[in-house]
């Protein structure tokens, strides 16, 4: 064992780059200890202003993530039928010369918006690919966000016309709705840990009894799956009957409540916890706690509450208890946010807004528009509805999508996306770091690098800027995203010069002209710095302006709901109706519930890496002890899940950290992709979104036979 | 003396940090489905005698003890304690792979490669001389992990 720490003659070097394996909401910096090119070691980086020293897991694993076997190393076509996986190495000039072709072609005989463009995994890409999508002509840029975190942004815009974020800082009490910081964001651990030491109280509410649950909780709540809005609207019912409710606020900045004073009446104490199975102390107790707090901030986790029959409704009920407090927009309380960069908010501005959109392309079609109108006002496409898409089933086709990290595993029954992509599309392009299942459908293969690999522009809270430098070449011939861009653009048949004549750091320069620094200045400070224009935000400066809704206030009856209300059966104000009337209980008695976290995952992205795939060789499938003992399984057997869409085949793990009737089916696994037994019909009718949290089946003993080919 | 680490189940949330960074630093196997990291921590579910669940984690691995078995243990010799940091350190050259240290390890930290030699956590002792902390502790996020040194 040689030693990793640089020393004079070993030639080990420390370079600062960043983690970019999950969300750009975090994006952590790293350490990588580096040497003759390769890095042999990764570990935090003390001085960074977000993540302050700690990665988590997943990070720890980055190694391995960078030189995982499956690297695309070189531009590859497609040689054998699509799907097959066969290809053949061809240069960066014939790869960007194809797709520039290829697309012009479906632009010029058909119509540009017959191109989807999809922004993926690692996401820091979607402000110059939507960019390039909207100057080609086509609305349809679609990101994960149709499954992930856009549900959230409709139901905060249809309250308050922006997206909110709880003042953790400053709470008294939070309202941990889903949230884990443990499994899905560590390195936020030791800051939650601290507030706690300092005296603000955490309610966990949860369908799992979670590390947070145990570490983090001063209260845990544990719910029933697709009853979160159910307790919301108890304890806004309870706030009322007990006179907690701020009534100067919801006088002077809220439109609806009376009549969502009146509803909230019939979700009494009583109905409340035999609907949730919560204990009416208990709600009680978080109640009182949460409403009668100086301030109080509510942390709503996103796909876990989104991805429902009732995501959107679920959320606004949540959101409306801020406004029942006053607690919205005040110091402690729920503060909006206006994004700085790449979907994070960093306290001062820059021009990616109009950098993305100001080459928005009115008047052509969009995906899902017509079907979840909401999305008018999004600037990105929903297309849970894909493979109708691609199959003409629609008011008009998709013939070519052009990919950068895209995962057709992240839609609802990924099985018929992969078939529609197969069988009838006209060309499909991807830019990729992996020959992943979806890469292996593409007719061309671009290979992207890592965040170790390029340089890049970051935003951190408090204001702070950072442009990274490559700590390692790229491997092969694999480039930046933003370089494989800059590349397609001058070929592609549209007027645009700042991304047709402009090199990435010139779009960065024009996006950072107000920060008072430039690409080369701040690539030079070698860590993160505090832009010149950074402003903290001061509470309460939003509700004086009066928000972006058409009322100008905290809408609890949505006037945006209204507008695209037409022939929908839409309610302007926050409901619950119980789950899936049309669901069989005697065939399927069990819930599904995919989703999920563990700390050696992130969806399907890691499931290949080989350090973490160790601690979890085989899709699992987590049963309470008691639910097995009744079904006839026992721990470490085979099981068979299903329902009317589909069959798979899990190793069980039994745990009473999920309630008993509850299945919890780890997603993402080519071997066994739960998400096929959730249905791309039943979607939220106001998002979009699939019900990747609440679906119902059966669990069978499965022979080990069945496992092997399952 | 107390053992050289303290590890605090009631903080630990199995998040694995602690291997994949041991994995990372050590350059230990991975690939084949079994986990190879110096330091490990499971959780193990019981009933309680009220019908209810009871959550037990433990860490596996060396905890460096102020009273190691496996120095006196071992026939040849091939554990010391360090004198300057109190690690308890492997000079596997001389071992004979009897098993005798593993037997009498209370924490399953001593595990045989496939030479039949002798491996366990060194305390990334390394690092330690360096003024720098062991690789587990530093990831570890809800610092659930403390090496007295």
């Amino acid at each position: 064992m040689t030693s990793k720490v640089p020393q004079a003659g070993n030639g080990i070097e420390i370079a600062h780059t960043t983690c970019d394996i999950c969300s750009p909401q975090h994006h952590c910096g790293m350490n990588a200890y580096v040497r003759g090119g390769r890095v042999i070691k990764v570990e935090g980086w003390a001085e960074h202003p977000y993540s302050r020293g700690s990665i988590c897991t997943k990070g720890a694993a980055y190694r391995d993530y960078l030189y995982r076997e499956d690297r695309i190393l070189h531009p590859l076509k497609r040689v054998g039928p699509r799907g097959s996986g066969r290809f053949q190495e061809i240069s960066w000039e014939e790869a960007i010369e194809t797709v520039a072709h290829r697309l012009n072609r479906i632009k010029r005989e058909y119509a540009a918006d017959e191109v989807m463009f999809m922004n993926g995994y690692g996401k820091w890409q979607k402000t110059f690919l939507n960019r390039l999508a909207y100057s080609f002509g086509s609305p349809n840029l679609v990101g994960d966000g149709c499954t992930c975190q856009t549900a959230t942004h409709l139901a905060w815009d249809a309250n308050v016309g922006t997206l909110s974020w709880p003042d953790t800082d400053h709470a008294q009490v939070l309202l941990g709705w889903g949230l884990n910081p443990y499994y899905s964001n560590s390195p936020n651990v030791p800051y939650f840990l601290r507030r706690k030491a300092e005296g603000m109280k955490i309610v966990i509410i949860d369908t799992r009894r979670t590390a947070a649950a145990d570490q983090l909780a001063d209260l845990f709540l544990q719910v029933r799956p697709g009853t979160d809005g159910a307790l919301a609207l108890g304890m806004t019912n309870l706030i009322l009957e007990r006179h907690w409710e701020d009534r100067d606020y919801l006088d002077k900045h809220t439109v609806g409540f009376e009549e969502y004073a009146a509803y909230v009446k019939q979700f009494d104490l009583r109905r409340v916890s035999e609907i949730t199975g919560v204990p009416e102390e208990l709600i009680v107790e978080a109640t009182r706690l949460y409403a009668t707090a100086d301030c109080a901030a509510i942390s709503e986790t996103a796909g876990t509450l989104t991805q429902k029959y009732n995501g959107f409704q679920t959320y606004r009920a949540i959101n409306c208890l801020q406004a029942v407090t006053g607690n919205y927009d005040r110091k402690g309380g729920c503060l909006p946010i206006f994004y700085t960069y790449n979907h994070r908010y960093a306290g001062y501005r820059t021009h990616e807004h109009e950098f993305m959109l100001s080459r928005y392309p009115h008047g052509s079609r969009k995906i899902g528009n017509e079907r979840f109108p909401l999305w008018n006002t999004y600037n990105e496409a929903q297309a849970n509805e894909l493979p109708d898409y691609i199959s003409g089933k629609k008011d008009f086709p998709i013939r070519a999508i052009f990919g950068m990290g895209m995962n057709y595993r992240m839609f609802p029954r990924p099985e018929a996306v992969r078939r529609a992509i197969v069988e009838k599309l006209d060309f499909f392009a991807l830019s990729e770091l992996f020959l992943t299942d979806t890469a292996k459908l593409a007719d061309i293969v671009l290979p992207a690098c890592s965040s170790f690999e390029r340089e890049e522009f970051r935003c951190y809270p408090n204001g702070y800027g950072y442009y990274t430098a490559p700590v390692v070449e790229p491997l092969g011939e694999s480039k930046s995203d933003l370089d494989i861009l800059a590349l397609l653009a001058p070929l592609l048949d549209m007027d645009d010069p700042l991304l047709q004549r402009g090199t990435p750091r010139d779009w960065v320069n024009y996006i950072i002209q107000d920060t008072g620094w430039t690409v080369e200045e701040l690539q030079k400070q070698g860590k993160p710095v505090v832009m010149h224009n950074y402003e903290p935000y001061v509470p309460g400066t939003y509700t004086a302006q009066g928000y972006h809704t058409p009322s100008g206030k905290f809408e609890i009856a949505s006037g945006l709901v209204k507008r695209f209300s037409q022939g929908k059966n839409y309610s302007l104000i926050p409901t619950w109706e119980p789950p899936e009337a049309g669901a069989r209980p005697e065939e399927y008695p069990l819930n599904l519930i995919s989703g999920v976290r563990f700390p050696t995952a992130l969806n399907s992205r890691l499931h290949h890496v080989a350090a973490l795939r160790d601690f979890r060789p085989e899709p699992l499938v987590e049963l309470h002890p008691e639910t097995a003992e009744k079904l006839g399984i026992r721990d470490g057997m085979q099981a068979a899940i299903e329902n009317e869409l589909g069959r798979v085949v899990m190793r069980v793990k039994c745990t009473a950290r999920v309630s008993p009737g509850d299945v919890y089916a780890f997603h993402g696994y080519e071997e066994a992709d739960v998400n096929d037994l959730f249905s791309s019909e039943a979607l939220d009718p106001y998002t979009g979104f699939p019900a990747f949290r609440l679906t119902h089946c059966r669990v069978t003993p499965a022979n080990r036979e069945e496992a092997a080919h399952g | 003396m107390d053992d050289m680490v303290l590890y605090d189940a009631q903080a630990c949330s199995v998040c694995q940090a602690c291997s994949v960074a041991c994995i990372d630093e050590k350059d230990l196997p991975r690939g084949d489905g079994r986990v190879c990291a110096y330091r490990t921590v499971t959780e193990e579910e019981t009933r309680t005698p009220e019908g209810g669940f009871r959550f037990v984690r433990r860490m596996d691995g060396c905890m460096h003890c102020a009273q190691a078995p496996c120095i006196t243990a071992c026939p040849k010799g091939c554990f010391v304690r360090d004198r300057e940091t109190g690690l308890v350190l492997l000079d596997e050259r001389a071992c004979v792979g009897c098993g005798a240290c593993a037997k009498s390890c209370p924490h399953r930290a001593i595990r045989f490669n496939d030479c039949g030699k002798a491996e366990k956590c060194d305390g990334c002792i390394d690092r330690v001389r360096h003024g720098l902390r062991p690789a587990c502790e530093m990831i570890c996020p809800p610092g659930a992990l403390h090496f007295h040194l």
